[in-house]
């Protein structure tokens, strides 16, 4: 009786293994992106991924959608088209556009397979019911317009040419750092031209290797900050950098911070 | 015509304008004092660790300084000395949630506590490992809830 089984067992193991090795792939990637900050209320200790967080911008406030694996008020019935549609092209499965507080315009360049990896690690979390609650936005800020601002951005984006290094991939992409590290305009597109020049009205400082940015820290410095939040000068960074800090780059490789580190030199 | 002169300079001199900062503005004042202070410490604390200079045989005064400044959180951050009071980093969220803040405020104290513990041991390798993790659990922790960007 024992040798099937352990039969079984040797049959069964590589696709064992291989879920866990493509779940913990997912992990690093959702990691990577950062989707737990925002996607939890933890100012009022809500539960992990299930939305409600506030996020206050010029345009009002938004509360972040359940993104857990619930069927009623979470992501639990979305396909494999359907999330890549939604991270990617900031479309529901409805049709409706997503406002631009999703980062979906850095998230294009996420490959499909690593999108369906972080799907995979979602779907592996606990689903957890929670009503999604409604933006309080301007009252000039309308969902029927984020289509034509797509358009607009895109036209703006396309003008910048795109990066492929791991760095990027970590910092444009996944990381979406321009997202608060970027100036926008009055319409909310980001002014790559400024690129990682901060954002004033996020309070969110200048990251650019320019005098006013990161040019006099050393790479130890760097280091520091990505793996604990420490500033140079004994501080340490708070609010939504901490959450960024704590959630997403103390758990990226050495390697991988080195590669972010490498990249903002260059800009 | 000179007592009119007096009083008139008098009454200007009392006027709000030249009033020195309200007890509010003191406290925040005070406040931001302390926390600058624990920041030295804390960067002078992070240069010996690192190597960056020799003053190992300080490193515990320095520790010390920053557990007798912790001493003064429970008491620095009365009520109405928010944003609503003087320009302050520190968030309502301070005053709206008593229970949470203070018990972060205890957990930076006992995360001070374990760091001293391996300071004193003298293996620097190790207190500098051992500094990351209090910067995270004490200061960074705190920050992450309790205190706003810096414009």
């Amino acid at each position: 009786m024992k040798q099937p089984l352990t039969l079984l067992w040797l049959l069964l193991l590589p696709a064992i293994a291989g879920a866990d090795t493509s779940l913990d792939k997912g992990k690093y990637l959702f990691q990577l992106a950062n989707c737990y900050a925002c996607h939890t209320d933890t100012p009022n200790d809500g539960p992990a991924l299930a939305g409600g967080r506030a996020l206050e911008t010029e345009f009002g406030t938004f509360y972040t959608p359940n993104i857990t694996s619930d069927k009623q008020t979470g992501i639990g019935n979305w396909n494999d088209q359907q999330f890549i549609m939604a991270v990617r092209e900031g479309l529901a499965p409805d049709g409706s556009h997503y406002y631009p507080s999703f980062p979906y315009p850095a998230y294009r360049n996420i490959s499909d397979n690593d999108l369906l990896s972080i799907k995979q690690y979602l779907f592996s979390l606990p689903p957890v019911k929670q009503t999604n609650k409604e933006h309080q936005l301007n009252w000039y800020v309308s969902r029927f317009l984020i289509g034509a601002w797509k358009i607009l951005n895109d036209f703006s984006t396309y003008q910048a040419p795109a990066e492929h290094s791991r760095g990027a991939y970590l910092l444009d992409t996944l990381g979406h750092c321009n997202e608060c590290h970027t100036p926008r305009n009055s319409i909310g597109i980001l002014q790559f031209a400024d690129k990682f020049k901060g954002n004033k009205t996020l309070s969110a400082p200048d990251i650019s290797s320019g005098p006013e940015g990161i040019a006099d820290w050393d790479t130890d410095e760097l280091e520091d900050l990505f793996s604990y939040g420490a500033l140079p000068d004994g501080d340490y960074v708070s609010e939504h950098m901490a959450e960024v800090v704590e959630f997403s780059t103390s758990k990226w490789t050495k390697e991988d911070r080195q590669a972010a580190i490498d990249y903002l030199r260059d800009h | 015509m000179n007592k009119i002169i007096a009083l008139v300079i008098g009454s200007i001199l009392s006027m709000p304008i030249f009033a020195s900062d309200s007890p509010a503005e003191d406290n925040i004042e005070y406040r931001t004092s302390v926390m600058t202070a624990i920041r030295g410490h804390n960067n002078a604390i992070k240069l010996i660790v690192t190597e960056k200079v020799s003053h190992t045989d300080k490193l515990v005064g320095h520790i010390d300084a920053i557990k007798q400044l912790f001493g003064e959180l429970d008491s620095i951050f009365p009520a109405g000395s928010g944003s609503d009071s003087g320009k302050t980093n520190a968030k309502n969220d301070i005053w709206e949630k008593p229970e949470k803040f203070n018990r972060t405020i205890s957990e930076a104290k006992q995360a001070l506590d374990t760091f001293r513990g391996i300071a004193t041991q003298g293996d620097l390798s190790k207190t500098a490992v051992a500094f990351k993790e209090f910067g995270k659990t004490s200061c960074g922790s705190c920050h992450k809830s309790f205190k706003k960007k810096d414009d």
